[in-house]
């Protein structure tokens, strides 16, 4: 006999009282009666839910929240030290990365070092006589401008200039001393 | 109470721990069962609550208002606890090994003691015999009087998947019930509980 079936119906039965037919539902009640396994299922089931129904809810021992309070503190000074523990294996990275990158630059320098000691020179001369090129054209356009300027003017320019320095000193201690807070 | 339950939403919401240690008193009774049932031991149900409300705590920011937050604990309780089960495959252990936590007892008395300690160990050893999502259905459905709605929500299920688990949970859990009955002895003819059972079950199923 397949008894599938009428468990099936047996446990659709429990959510929904009207989920099967009067047929299903007699010929389901004859054949509990007739079958002994099936009527053994259905008292286990109902034994089953009486003692799920019965069962009481748990508590956890006392003091749960005060131990949340104190697990939370631990994660949050877990993440800080995550963080910081990524903060320096990051930088060290990078420094190491800069480091490789100097080295790779170095590299052809520290293999032949007389030829870039020379390249280096002739480098440095070369920029000394674009300096002494830009003295010389900046003299030039000072004495034009002294020729050309009358000598009142500078002296406006300076004092200008000296008071926008005043200025500029006075608003920098303004904006960065700390406020005093008075009541 | 409910008023002030919405406060602390919002305040816990904001990031206020101290509204969430609200939270954490109000609801801890029902997290930590979930977790019982679902773990099957006290020491795994607290650290699983433990986690539970750090990871809601977490969480808080994405929380729906107009969602029941019960419903929203319970189904960050259920998928950890799931998620342990699957992780850690459990060692079965019997049930006779295991300990049981103390209920508070109204009723005095050493017998009515044990009697519950008893009915802790069998509800905890067919709940075992569960698939952890199944086990999960159960424990709402019996527990908390989640209507399938509920929870199809708590454990991203359709609906007709709650029904087919919890009809295989409860056949599973009714055989595993069957299997644990002490066999009668030959010619001796059962009485006590089961013969009750049988003239009740008998007499309900009579049209």
């Amino acid at each position: 006999m397949n008894h599938r079936i009428y468990e099936d119906w047996l446990f659709t039965s429990q959510d929904d009282p009207q989920a099967l037919t009067p047929e299903q539902d007699n010929a389901l009640h004859e054949h509990i009666q007739d079958c002994e396994s099936c009527r053994s299922l259905a008292i286990a089931w109902e034994q089953v839910e009486n003692e799920l129904l019965n069962e009481a809810m748990l508590a956890p021992e006392p003091g749960f929240s005060l131990r949340w309070q104190a697990r939370l503190q631990a994660d949050r000074l877990q993440k800080h030290q995550r963080q910081t523990t990524a903060l320096l294996i990051f930088s060290s990275l990078g420094v190491t990365a800069l480091l490789g990158v100097m080295l790779a630059l170095a590299w052809p320098w520290l293999r032949t070092p007389g030829v870039f000691l020379w390249v280096g020179l002739y480098r440095l001369f070369t920029l000394f006589a674009y300096a002494d090129a830009a003295e010389g054209f900046m003299a030039t356009l000072l004495q034009t401008a002294t020729g050309v300027i009358p000598f009142v003017a500078w002296v406006i320019l300076a004092g200008v200039l000296s008071e926008l320095a005043v200025l500029w000193g006075v608003s920098y201690r303004l904006l960065t001393n700390p406020r005093r807070i008075t009541r | 109470m409910l008023e002030n339950e919405s406060e602390w939403l919002i305040k816990a919401q904001k990031g206020d721990s101290q509204a969430f240690s609200y939270l954490v008193e109000t609801y801890q009774r029902p997290v930590y069962n979930l977790c019982y049932r679902m773990l099957g031991n006290a020491q795994d149900a607290e650290d699983a609550a433990q986690e539970t409300f750090l990871r809601a705590y977490k969480s808080m920011r994405r929380y729906d208002n107009r969602r029941s937050f019960s419903t929203w604990l319970l189904s960050i309780a259920a998928h950890y606890c799931i998620d342990q089960i699957r992780r850690r495959r459990y060692p079965v252990v019997s049930v006779e090994e295991l300990t049981v936590p103390d209920l508070p007892d109204v009723s005095p008395g050493l017998e009515s003691k044990l009697s519950r300690k008893e009915e802790q160990r069998r509800v905890r050893a067919i709940l075992n015999v569960l698939d952890p999502v199944d086990r999960a259905a159960v424990v709402m459905y019996y527990w908390y009087d989640f209507s399938y709605q509920e929870i199809c929500e708590s454990l991203s299920l359709t609906t007709s998947a709650v029904k087919s688990r919890l009809h295989r949970a409860r056949r599973a859990m009714a055989q595993e019930w069957l299997d644990r009955q002490p066999q009668p002895a030959p010619g001796v003819e059962q009485r006590g509980t089961k013969g009750r059972s049988e003239s009740l079950m008998v007499e309900r199923m009579t049209p």
